[in-house]
């Protein structure tokens, strides 16, 4: 199984297993990761499981979704570049050892 | 008929009965319990009340289109524009909305709906510990001043939003009594929701408005706009209203939930989210099978309309531990209060919102909710909640 690191503001990281055709949001709620909400249940109508793509990742982790620039306009840190909902992320093998960042806070 | 249902478990049960309606939390979980998926011999579709086939069923969108769906009628009364397409088309019209609608918008919105919160709040219990209705004397009037002010409408009128949300719930169920009565004796209601919605009764820094400047943007048409603007009537009072009395219920009938937010008021974002999950307020939503598919096991033939059951899925004792409790600090993502998918609600951004004013302002001034008589439940095809209770509002 695929794993994701997710790193805390303060550094701190968790590295869990992914279902293959879960999304990053799901995986994260899966195994109890803080820092990920996920309102609205991966329908792209919030902001709340946003993340930073580590750079080395952003071309395997693929573009953004039509419709998730609207609402990362919404997101309560900073958007970046690499600033994604993680819902729209979804875990496949050559997403192996995938490492996003969480933002201070999502609402 | 037969070849239809082999295979599935049948009832000839009538989920759209008084006493279903009435009883719908038992009712439901028995039709959840019976099967995975159910075929109601009466109507001519299928239903699930489980949490994990739904969700497969509003997750796909490609399988289970909105194109139609159980009870469709092309000619309603209720603006079925979102409700029956599917993408392209879907998301072009939807972004309209949304982006009116969208988290982004609500951050312009926070301080208003807030001052507003505070201030009906202050003005109710300036006298102390008050006895009071809760959708008349105090969610009503929230809503129905925020809501509709965000829009852009006149202080005239505005009640008829309410019956505006039953008729377009009713109506989405079938053709019984209440769907009849409910056009009967509303039509002048429908009069004067046609009214508003045109552009010239909106104020044109309202967000009803931009529905009108999206179209002069060649984005979506005239018409499309006006039906846009129809469903931000529809769907923004009602059932908001009975989202939030659901969640003063709930904070009623377990008061430690009060206290847990009392204590940590940043926790006020959450007391809707459980709310809906409690007490669904859709019973059902509909989808019809775009190809033969399978679901927990039964044969969905192509063609064949769909209901997933919301309150059943809701309380799903498969997804949720004690799931008739209401637990702020339930891990509650995953719950269907909005539905689930690309057409869960609109305005969810916006209901979130309403109710996060609205709890940060009373957890500070209630003490505790009581509730001093019979709550009365909803009576709609598919609206479900509790639409009228008598409170006592404990002054902190």
């Amino acid at each position: 199984m695929p794993k994701v690191v997710y790193v805390a503001p303060d550094g701190g990281r968790r590295e869990v297993e992914a279902r293959t055709g879960d999304s990053v949001m799901q995986t994260a709620l899966n195994n109890d990761v803080d820092g990920i909400v996920g309102e609205c249940g991966g329908s792209l109508m919030c902001a709340t499981c946003h993340v930073y793509v580590e750079d080395a990742w952003l071309e395997k982790a693929g573009g953004r979704a039509p419709g998730e620039d609207m609402m990362l306009e919404g997101a309560a840190s900073q958007v970046k570049p690499n600033s994604r909902l993680s819902c729209q992320i979804v875990m496949t093998d050559e997403l192996d050892g995938l490492t996003v960042h969480l933002p201070d806070s999502q609402y | 008929m037969s070849v239809l249902t082999s295979g599935a478990a049948t009832t000839d049960y009538d989920i759209f009965s008084m006493d279903a309606i009435l009883h719908a939390h038992e009712r439901d979980a028995a039709i959840r319990e019976q099967a995975p998926v159910v075929y109601l011999e009466k109507y001519d579709f299928y239903v699930t009340g489980r949490h994990d086939l739904s969700q497969q069923v509003l997750q796909n969108w490609e399988t289970f289109s909105s194109a139609s769906r159980p009870f469709h009628d092309p000619n309603s009364v209720r603006p079925e524009i979102l409700l029956v397409d599917d993408p392209p088309r879907h998301t072009q019209v939807k972004n309209v909305i949304l982006r009116a609608l969208s988290p982004a918008a609500m951050k312009t919105m926070k301080d208003t709906f807030q001052q507003q919160a505070d201030r009906l709040i202050g003005e109710i219990m300036s006298g102390g510990t008050v006895e009071l209705e809760a959708r008349e004397d105090l969610v009503g009037r929230y809503i129905l001043k925020v809501f509709p002010d965000m829009l852009g409408m006149p202080a005239e009128g505005r009640e008829n939003l309410l019956s505006y949300g039953g008729i377009v719930f009713n109506t989405l169920g079938p053709e019984n009594e209440l769907f009849h009565r409910t056009l009967e004796e509303n039509g002048h209601v429908l009069d004067w929701v046609g009214r508003q919605c045109k552009r010239e009764a909106l104020d044109p820094n309202g967000i009803a408005a931009q529905m009108y400047v999206a179209a002069d943007n060649g984005e979506i048409t005239e018409e499309e706009a006006e039906l846009l603007v129809l469903v931000l009537l529809s769907a923004g009072s009602d059932s908001t209203i009975v989202g939030i009395t659901g969640a003063l219920r709930g904070m009623a009938e377990f008061p430690g939930e009060w206290e847990k937010l009392r204590a940590d008021p940043s926790k006020a974002r959450l007391v809707l989210e459980e709310a809906i999950r409690w007490q669904s307020i859709t019973r059902m939503l509909g989808r019809v099978a775009t190809k033969d598919v399978e679901l927990g096991g039964t044969l969905i033939p192509r063609g064949s309309k769909m209901g997933t059951m919301m309150v059943a899925a809701n309380r799903d004792h498969r997804r949720w531990d004690r799931p008739a409790d209401y637990q702020l600090d339930r891990k509650i993502a995953g719950h269907m209060g909005f539905g689930a998918g690309i057409h869960s609600c609109v305005g969810q951004a916006v209901a979130r919102l309403e109710s996060e004013c609205f709890f940060n302002a009373l957890s500070r001034r209630v003490k505790r909710i009581e509730i001093t008589g019979q709550p009365e439940p909803v009576i709609n095809n598919i609206m479900h909640g509790t639409v009228r209770m008598s409170l006592k509002l404990h002054a902190a």
